[in-house]
C-alpha cells in the first residue's frame, strides 16, 4: 500500500514536471540563480573569516627582559609568563638571536651594526602566543607587572584596530549570508508557489472527487523537492567549478600572502548545505502553497 | 436517500441563495431541479456534495447529517457521489485515461483494476478511441462524456449533474441525457440541475423548481413553466 502511494507520487510528480516543462525549467533556473548568489556570498563570508583568523593568529606579545636580571631568574620569568591566563606558547629569544634577526632585516645596511656583537644593546626577549588575539592587551598588562620585565610590546593601537576590523568583517559576513539567505528563500518559495497556483483548479477538482489531502499534497511536495534539489545541485556544481578555478589562479599569483580556503575543502559542505537548502525550500514552498487550496 | 430539511443558505457576502428548502431525492430516482439562473440550483448541488454547509437546516445523506462528517471521512463520502459539471472540470494536463483513472486512484483501486475499468467506462460513453488525447483536443460534448465517465467509474449511488448540457448542442445534449437515463435504469439515482425546459418536459420525470431560492414546485412531472 505505502509502496503504491510512493510510486504514484513519483509518477505524478515526474509527469507534472515533464508536462509543465517550461514552468519546471524556469522554477529550477530560479532556484539555481538564488542559491548561486547565496553560495557565492557564503564563500565570500567563509574566506573573510578565514583571512581574519590568519591575521589574528599572527598577533604576538613581546616581553623584553631587564638586562640586569640573572640568567636563572630569566628562566624563572619564562615559566611565570607561561602561567599567565590565555598564553598558549612562550618562545625565548636570546639577545644574540635578536641581533642576527635585526641584521637580516637590515640587509645591505647591516654594516651599521658591526662592532655591536661584543656589546649587544638588545635585550633578551620572550614571545608570547595568545590563545585569542583579543587577549593580547590583558596578557601584556599582566606580563608588565612581573619583576624583571623591562618592556612589553604587542602592537598597541594597531592590534585594537585590527581586531575591530576583523570583528566587523565577521558580523558583515554573517549579515550578508542572512540577507541573501532570506532573499533566496523568498525567490524560491515564490517561484514554486506560482507554479502551484497555476494549477489550483486541479487541486479543487481532486478534492471534489474525494481525494484526501495527502493524495493531493504528496506529488506536489515531491515536485517541489525535485525542483529544489535540481536547482541546488546545479548551483553547487557551478560554484565548485568557479571557485576552484579562482583559487587555482590565486595560488599561482606570487604577491598573495594569505591563501583562500581550498576548493576541495569547501566542496562537500557546500554541496551538502545547498542541497539541504534546495530540498527544504522546495518541500516547504509546495506544502505551504498547496495548503491554501486544500480547504474545498 | 438525500433529504433537505428547512435548508437556508446565505453566503458570506450576504447573498441569500436558498430559503427554507425542504425536499428529498429517493433511491433510484431521476430528479430534475429547474429554475432560472440564480434560482439556487447550483447552491443546492453544492450543499448535497458538502462543498458548502447550510446556514440553517440540515442535509441528510443516507441517514447521516453531512454537516457532522469529519474531515477524515469527507473523502470517503464524496466518492459515493459522482459529479458532472457544466464546465466539465477535467484536468487539462492529464490524458482522458488519466482523468478517469484519477477517480479510481482516489478511491484506492489497484492499478490492474484501473486498467480494466477505465477502458470499459470510456467504451460505454463512446470515447475508447480517445484514451490518449488531452481534454483540450476534444469537443465540448466529448469532454462532458469524459466527465460523466469519471463520475460513473466508481459506481456511485448518486450522480449529480449541474447544467450538464449547458454548453452542448442538441445532439450532444441528447446523447448525454441518454447516458444519464441508462445509468439511472441500472439503479443509480440522478439529480440533474438544468434550465433546459425542453429536456425536462420531454422526459416527464419528477421536477423540483426553484425561484429566487425558494421551492415553487415539488411534485410535478415535467411540463412546468416558470416565470409564466
Amino acid at each position: 500500500m505505502a509502496l503504491r502511494v510512493l510510486w504514484r507520487w513519483w509518477r505524478e510528480a515526474l509527469l507534472a514536471l515533464f508536462r509543465n516543462g517550461w514552468l519546471a525549467l524556469s522554477a529550477i533556473g530560479m532556484v539555481l540563480v538564488s542559491l548561486l548568489i547565496l553560495g557565492f556570498v557564503c564563500l565570500l563570508a567563509l574566506n573573510a573569516a578565514h583571512v581574519s583568523r590568519i591575521v589574528e593568529e599572527g598577533i604576538e606579545v613581546s616581553v623584553f627582559v631587564d638586562e640586569e636580571l640573572a640568567p636563572d631568574l630569566v628562566v624563572q620569568l619564562g615559566k611565570e609568563l607561561g602561567r599567565i591566563e590565555g598564553v598558549t606558547g612562550v618562545t625565548f629569544i636570546p639577545k644574540e638571536q635578536a641581533l642576527e634577526k635585526l641584521k637580516e632585516d637590515l640587509g645591505e645596511r647591516s654594516g651599521l651594526l658591526t662592532g655591536l656583537e661584543d656589546d649587544n644593546p638588545l635585550p633578551d626577549a620572550f614571545r608570547l602566543k595568545p590563545e585569542d588575539a583579543s587577549l593580547a592587551p590583558a596578557i601584556a598588562r599582566q606580563a608588565e607587572a612581573l619583576p624583571g620585565v623591562e618592556k612589553v610590546r604587542y602592537g598597541e593601537g594597531v592590534v585594537e584596530k585590527l581586531l575591530s576590523l576583523t570583528n566587523w568583517v565577521r558580523v558583515a559576513a554573517v549579515g550578508l549570508v542572512v540577507i541573501f539567505g532570506l532573499a533566496a528563500m523568498f525567490l524560491t518559495m515564490t517561484t514554486i508557489r506560482l507554479s502551484i497556483i497555476s494549477r489550483q483548479e486541479e487541486i479543487g477538482i481532486m478534492k471534489l472527487l474525494g481525494a484526501t489531502n495527502w493524495f493531493v499534497r504528496g506529488p506536489f511536495i515531491l515536485e517541489g523537492i525535485i525542483i529544489g534539489s535540481a536547482g541546488a545541485m546545479l548551483a553547487a556544481g557551478f560554484l565548485y567549478w568557479g571557485y576552484s578555478s579562482l583559487v587555482e589562479q590565486i595560488g599561482r599569483a606570487t604577491f598573495v600572502f594569505i591563501q583562500p580556503v581550498a576548493g576541495s575543502e569547501v566542496a562537500l559542505p557546500m554541496f551538502g548545505s545547498l542541497l539541504a537548502c534546495g530540498v527544504l525550500l522546495g518541500a516547504l514552498a509546495s506544502t505551504l502553497s498547496v495548503h491554501r487550496f486544500l480547504t474545498v | 436517500m438525500v433529504k433537505l430539511y428547512n435548508v437556508t443558505k446565505i453566503y458570506d457576502n450576504g447573498i441569500r441563495a436558498l430559503t427554507d428548502v425542504t425536499m428529498s431525492i429517493n433511491k433510484g430516482e431521476f430528479l430534475f431541479i429547474t429554475g432560472p439562473s440564480g434560482a439556487g440550483k447550483t447552491t443546492l448541488t453544492r450543499l448535497i456534495q458538502r462543498e458548502e454547509l447550510p446556514t440553517r437546516g440540515q442535509v441528510i445523506f443516507d441517514g447521516k447529517n453531512i454537516a457532522r462528517i469529519r474531515p477524515r471521512e469527507m473523502a470517503l463520502f464524496r466518492r459515493r457521489i459522482g459529479m458532472v459539471f457544466q464546465d466539465y472540470r477535467l484536468l487539462p494536463r492529464k490524458t482522458i485515461f488519466e482523468n478517469v483513472a484519477l477517480a479510481l486512484e482516489i478511491a484506492g483501486e489497484p492499478w490492474r483494476e484501473i486498467k480494466k475499468k477505465v477502458p470499459a467506462v470510456l467504451d460505454r460513453v463512446g470515447l475508447l478511441s480517445k484514451v490518449k488525447s488531452f481534454p483540450g483536443q476534444l469537443s465540448g460534448g466529448e469532454q462532458q462524456r469524459v466527465s460523466l465517465a469519471r463520475a460513473l467509474v466508481n459506481k456511485p449511488c448518486l450522480v449529480i449533474a449541474d447544467e450538464p448540457t449547458g454548453n452542448l448542442d442538441t445532439e450532444n445534449a441528447r446523447e448525454l441525457i441518454r447516458l444519464l437515463l441508462e445509468i439511472n435504469s441500472e439503479g443509480t439515482s440522478v439529480l440533474m440541475a438544468t434550465h433546459a425546459l425542453d429536456i425536462v418536459n420531454t422526459l416527464g420525470k419528477r421536477t423540483v423548481s426553484l425561484d429566487e431560492g425558494r421551492l415553487v414546485q415539488y411534485e410535478g412531472r415535467g411540463t412546468y413553466r416558470y416565470g409564466a
